[in-house]
């Protein structure tokens, strides 16, 4: 699979990168590909581009506040998370994705 | 890029906080003294507090990484505390935490350079290998090391 994802946190300096680096980690293990935007306390970093919204095939959003420049994803299957679950538990929501997308 | 000696400073190796409001507390005035007072300990306490009520900042596996906002900081600043006993931290894992990061963010700074050099952190801080370095790290250069490591890394 080609997995995009969001990450944002209030402050946007512990959980927001923390949660990419889970999403990164399970996504690899699993035999994915994975781009993981942080909209963080120093703005927007490895931004998602329009081609690889259209390269992707689910965006996972693991945001707790409200994020920009949403409009791109308006055509794309999207799950959201709370960010804990995308730190504790990526390996999981992975494979949730997997069997929903592989139904 | 770590050059500037200000963005990490170890607290304390040996901090005798029962729980973590008496945490907040102590560790506020250890922060606005290493600060040469610059930011009030109470302004530092009910930033970090601010945020934990949101959720919480223990992650799991012993770690914590409280933080908050605030204003009157010259640059974003990270400090390094060691328990000597466990904390109730209604961590993620239900575990309690012992090694603690605390990450200032200053709202007023517009470099954001120290902000990306922690946000390398808090990435690596995932690592279950830094993880198991820092948590086995007695010597606080050696600490230091890690530490560089995990923000260039």
């Amino acid at each position: 699979m080609n997995i995009i994802a969001i990450t944002a946190c209030p402050t946007g300096v512990a959980h927001t990168f923390m949660a990419k680096r889970a999403l990164e980690d399970s996504a690899k293990k699993l035999g994915h590909n994975i781009k993981v935007e942080t909209q963080g306390a120093a703005g927007i970093e490895n931004e998602i581009t329009e081609e690889d919204v259209l390269n992707a095939d689910i965006l996972i959003l693991a945001v707790e506040v409200g994020i920009s420049k949403r409009e791109r994803f308006n055509n794309i299957k999207k799950v959201e998370i709370p960010i804990a679950t995308a730190i504790r538990q990526a390996d999981a929501v992975i494979k949730k994705i997997e069997e929903k997308l592989n139904q | 890029m770590t050059n500037d000696v200000s963005v990490f400073t170890i607290l304390d190796f040996d901090n005798v906080s029962k729980s973590k409001s008496d945490f907040f507390h102590e560790v506020s005035f250890l922060i606005s003294g290493s600060l040469m007072d610059e930011v009030k300990p109470k302004e530092i306490e009910s930033a970090i507090l601010e945020r934990e009520i949101l959720g919480t900042t223990g992650f799991g596996n012993g770690l914590a990484i409280p933080h908050g906002k605030v204003a009157n900081l010259k640059e974003s600043c990270l400090f390094y505390v060691r328990c000597k006993h466990d904390i109730e931290w209604d961590s993620l894992d239900e575990k309690p935490a012992k090694y603690i990061f605390i990450i200032l963010v200053a709202t007023n700074d517009e470099s954001n350079n120290h902000l990306k050099i922690l946000s390398k952190l808090s990435y690596n801080l995932m690592d279950p290998e830094y993880q198991e370095k820092i948590k086995n790290e007695k010597n606080s250069e050696n600490l230091r090391n890690v530490i560089e490591e995990m923000f260039t890394d």
